[in-house]
């Protein structure tokens, strides 16, 4: 059995902030948020993908109690491998819509792609010290 | 330490099918599956591609833990895996509710439901299986 080290208690604190965060923006502000920066109307999707990150928020709360690494290295892989495919999909559709969305949403993008590039790097690093 | 029960393998096995599926149809063929066969009547491009790519990390991490042997190591993502359906449950009535969708949405909506209730008492009766 292995102990949590503190970088990954810290990469778990942060994960849950900033999925609290964009939780909270995606499902109770999702007209403003997306529909305002784009003019994207689905209420659904954003919704949906909002719920997932008040859950990996709650996720990772529930991490943070746990005191082997064997009980969370499956759940915490599974919270910040969520960058693999929201990283370059974010950037593809950026990149594929810059010229109908407003500068606004581009500058949103670009934080966004910065916030998560921070996160997943710190969620690799505290992966591969935790395994040696 | 609790052994991995068969009923539970089986879930996660299903729950790694339903993963990849929706996967395939939110992010390969979503344009066709939703503006041709479902007649989705909103535009967004990233919300159904994020929705996909989140459910094809749910399948492959379904599958990673059918290889596992405790339950303590899945016990967490299973139940991350329980709350996601549940919510997924809870905004699809809550849309019908609210939003006037045309019939063929609609139908998709109700059958979704209809498949996520399925799967929400499939996860609830393995849940309870491995805790008695």
């Amino acid at each position: 059995m292995t102990e949590i080290k503190k970088l990954t208690k810290i990469s778990l604190i942060a994960l849950s902030i900033i999925y609290f965060i964009f939780g909270i923006l995606l499902v109770f502000l999702t007209e403003t948020f997306i529909g305002g920066l784009t003019g994207w109307t689905n209420p659904l999707s954003p919704r949906n993908f909002g719920g997932i990150l008040l859950l990996g928020a709650i996720l990772a709360i529930l991490l943070l109690r746990k005191k082997e690494w064997e009980e969370i290295k499956i759940p915490f892989a599974f919270l910040f491998s969520f960058f693999i495919m929201t990283i370059p999909i974010e950037l593809i559709v950026m990149i594929v819509y810059s010229s109908t969305v407003p500068a606004a949403a581009i500058s949103q993008t670009i934080m966004n792609e910065i916030i998560m590039c921070s996160l997943f790097t710190l969620g690799i690093v505290s992966y591969l010290r935790q395994r040696s | 330490m609790t052994e991995i029960k068969k009923i539970t393998k089986i879930t996660l096995g299903w729950y790694c099918v339903a993963g990849l599926l929706f996967a395939f149809m939110y992010l390969v063929i979503s344009d066709f599956y939703f503006y041709t066969i479902v007649q989705w009547p909103y535009n967004d491009p990233v919300g159904l591609w994020i929705s996909g790519g989140i459910m094809l990390i749910l399948g492959i991490t379904a599958l990673m833990a059918i290889f596992k042997k405790e339950w303590e190591e899945i016990k967490l993502f299973f139940l991350f895996a329980i709350m996601w359906v549940a919510y997924m449950i809870i905004i699809n009535i809550v849309a019908i509710a609210i939003l006037s969708f045309p019939e063929t949405p609609l139908m998709t909506l109700i059958t979704n439901i209809i498949l996520l209730t399925f799967n929400l008492v499939l996860g609830i009766i393995c849940w309870m299986k491995q805790k008695s």
